[in-house]
């Protein structure tokens, strides 16, 4: 957009907590008056990065820029920004009217338009007559509100929330989401606001920057994130998805499930390996007939209120995710449709593990770490810097870790349709990808073996 | 059990009749009232430059590595398991080896230095308690170092003097040893005169004295708590 100034600047921060990297070079730039959203799981580093907007981190690497001014190395007391905590931070030896005046005390204003200016931002809060009030005589939702007061009565220009809502039940959470829209719409600085939760992303946002790993996956609107997810994680994670492995036949034609469909993709190398995400409502299921391009068997139907949410698996064992207003019973045999619009297909981010390594000796390579027993014959010579690949499929997990030749953590399960695609981190920090049909939790220890005629070598 | 004794002897005469004279007998001796309100004045003493030293000390402890406070705490608390006793001798061999004169000056020195810990630890308690985010809070609306310190930090830690105080204050106005062996009995403390009496037999003017010293202290305690109700399980001692 021409002409709209960034009132936030994040330029190549990376910062790590001791060892542990937790920002690996992020860049964003935040308009004025915008509403964006940090969206993530636990740990991607949504909240560090707001902490360093804030100034109460000190990125390791990177420069912060706010209102046009390089306030990298700013304390933030003298930042234009101000914050309401998870946990609100009220303070206790201070009732509501002092705690929200507490700002414009520091900045010794006349107590006459204290008093005014309070008295204002209660009213927006909905908190008018509480100024007398002991902060833990108040409920949840009520400091919530009165953490809010007291941010925005100093009239920053930047408002950063971090999961604000989190501690409060679903009915106060939605409340609160429409006040804090509208309280954005009335004010309009601009809203920096962190959370997990995508439904409040989606409903808050104009902007969204989806984050995981310390990494942006995507920044984008919300239909735009929704509609068009840029990989499976970004898919996986807003809304409920099916994903799967497919084949981009060639322009507009994709195989997947077995089948082929028309789609409105274009721009792949013909028969291309890609990911297909189907959203569950956009999958039409009707009894079986001609119509249908494909079909399948109830295994669960489920009320949810608004919809039925049913798991229907086809006759070549793909299981896909639907939702619909009409109910269909377990082992009925339904029809299924797609339309061409509403197949998405991503770029696969790895076709097969990818790591650097080195050749040992003739029967063995050594990369992450560890020395394996290679079957393949290859004469380079030892020392040499190769590639090493290997096959999501071929890499075997054991339960007990003491089991493999590595060890380490599901840190991600991607269901695609008829098998499991697991993110599995090494206890020295490395990913690896493996394909398999049995049932891990996220976070289980595993054991990890790779079979030696599964180890492929080439040159760098 | 002793408690009832102690009561029955404050209020019975030698030969066993109930009065109150010993009671009166404390309000007219001149010399026992002085003693009495100096030891007063001494306890406020000794707990102000208790104050003085210990908070900057907790504070500091509270800022540093939570292992290397973890160590100076302990080594605070270290001289308490020798023995009262022998450590208020040893401060005593001490003086005598610097050629310094005993008296008022040494006498500060020696309640300062054993009730210290008292002050530090409950402070240091509390400053350790203290929600980071509350600090981050403060800051993040504008308050400098030093604003963050008397608007946040300070407010915050008032339950931890109010229990430093309590456990320096009232131990001094009944301690004896200190004063007799610090000033050679040079200057009489209540706790003395209180230990003469009972020395001496004089059990029930003993008995009343001591009763009056429990009333100071149950005073002492009952004006705490009011003041504390909230912050009472909040980490006041340990």
């Amino acid at each position: 957009m021409q002409g709209v100034e960034n009132i936030i600047s994040i330029e190549h921060v990376s910062h790590s907590f001791g060892e542990k990297p937790v920002l690996n070079d992020v860049n964003l730039y935040v308009r004025k008056g915008e509403f964006v959203t940090i969206l993530g799981p636990s740990g991607c580093g949504k909240t560090t990065l707001l902490r360093i907007v804030a100034g109460f981190q000190k990125a390791t690497e990177g420069k912060i820029t706010i209102a046009g001014t390089d306030m990298t190395d700013t304390p933030p007391h003298l930042r234009p920004v101000n914050t309401v905590f998870q946990k609100y931070a009220l303070f206790p030896h201070l009732n509501v009217y002092n705690n929200i005046a507490f700002g414009l005390n520091l900045k010794k204003m006349e107590s006459s338009l204290i008093k005014k200016k309070v008295k204002k931002v209660l009213k927006m809060v909905t908190m008018t007559d509480y100024e007398e009030r002991d902060v833990d005589s108040l409920s949840g939702g009520q400091q919530q509100r009165v953490a809010i007061a007291r941010a925005i009565v100093n009239e920053p220009e930047v408002l950063l929330l971090d999961e604000p809502l989190a501690a409060l039940d679903l009915k106060m959470r939605k409340d609160m989401q429409m006040e804090i829209k509208d309280m954005h719409k009335k004010l309009g600085i601009t809203f920096v606001y962190v959370t997990h939760d995508q439904e409040e992303a989606l409903t808050l946002s104009d902007t969204i920057v989806v984050m995981s790993d310390g990494k942006i996956q995507q920044i984008g609107t919300p239909i735009e994130i929704y509609n068009e997810p840029v990989n499976a994680f970004v898919a996986d994670f807003i809304g409920e998805s099916n994903i799967l492995n497919g084949t981009m036949i060639h322009d507009s034609l994709v195989k997947f499930a077995g089948y082929e469909f028309e789609c409105v993709d274009k721009g792949f190398a013909p028969n291309e390996p890609v990911d297909v995400v189907l959203r569950p409502e956009d999958i039409y299921i009707f009894e079986m007939s001609d119509a249908a391009q494909f079909s399948g068997k109830v295994t669960s139907s489920i009320f949810k209120g608004v919809h039925y949410e049913m798991t229907i698996i086809t006759p070549e064992g793909f299981e896909f995710m639907i939702q619909d207003y009409h109910c269909f019973e377990v082992g009925e045999t339904v029809g299924l449709l797609v339309k061409p619009d509403d197949i998405h297909v991503m770029k696969k981010e790895r076709f097969c593990n990818t790591f650097e390594g080195t050749v040992a000796d003739q029967d063995h390579v050594k990369f992450l770490g560890q020395t394996f027993e290679c079957s393949e014959n290859h004469e380079t010579e030892p020392g040499s810097e190769v590639t090493v690949s290997i096959d999501f499929g071929s890499i075997i997990l054991q339960d007990n870790e003491e089991d493999g030749m590595l060890s380490g953590e599901v840190n991600f399960i991607l269901y695609k349709g008829d098998h499991y695609h697991l993110t599995i981190l090494t206890d020295d920090g490395d990913n690896i990808f493996v394909d398999t049909n049995d049932v891990w939790d996220d976070g289980d220890r595993v054991g990890i073996t790779i079979p030696p005629n599964a180890i492929r070598v080439s040159n760098l | 059990m002793p408690l009832i004794l102690i009561v029955y002897y404050a209020f019975t005469s030698a030969s066993g009749k109930f009065t109150l004279e010993h009671f009166r007998h404390f309000w007219m001796q001149p010399e026992a009232m002085h003693t009495f309100i100096f030891s007063i004045g001494v306890a406020l003493i000794t707990t102000v430059l208790c104050l003085l030293i210990g908070y900057p000390a907790a504070y500091i402890l509270s800022r540093m590595e939570k292992k290397t406070a973890k160590i100076m705490v302990l080594l605070f608390i270290l001289p308490m398991w020798i023995n009262f006793l022998i450590r208020t001798l040893a401060t005593v061999a001490l003086f005598d080896f610097l050629k310094i004169p005993l008296g008022q000056g040494s006498l500060y020195f020696g309640m300062v230095y054993n009730f210290l810990p008292f002050m530090i630890y409950p402070i240091y308690n509390t400053l350790q308690k203290t929600d980071q985010s509350l600090i981050e809070a403060a800051q993040d609306l504008g308050a400098n170092p030093r604003q963050v310190f008397f608007r946040t930090i300070l407010p915050l830690s008032v339950p931890g003097i109010t229990s430093g105080i309590m456990m320096v204050f009232m131990p001094v106005i009944s301690t004896f040893a200190i004063a007799e062996l610090l000033t050679i009995n040079n200057i009489k403390l209540f706790g003395t005169t209180l230990q003469e009496n009972i020395y001496n037999g004089l059990w029930n003017y003993g008995a009343a004295l001591s009763l009056i010293m429990l009333l100071l202290i149950g005073i002492t305690a009952l004006l705490n708590g009011e003041g504390n109700a909230k912050a009472a399980e909040e980490g006041g001692l340990i």
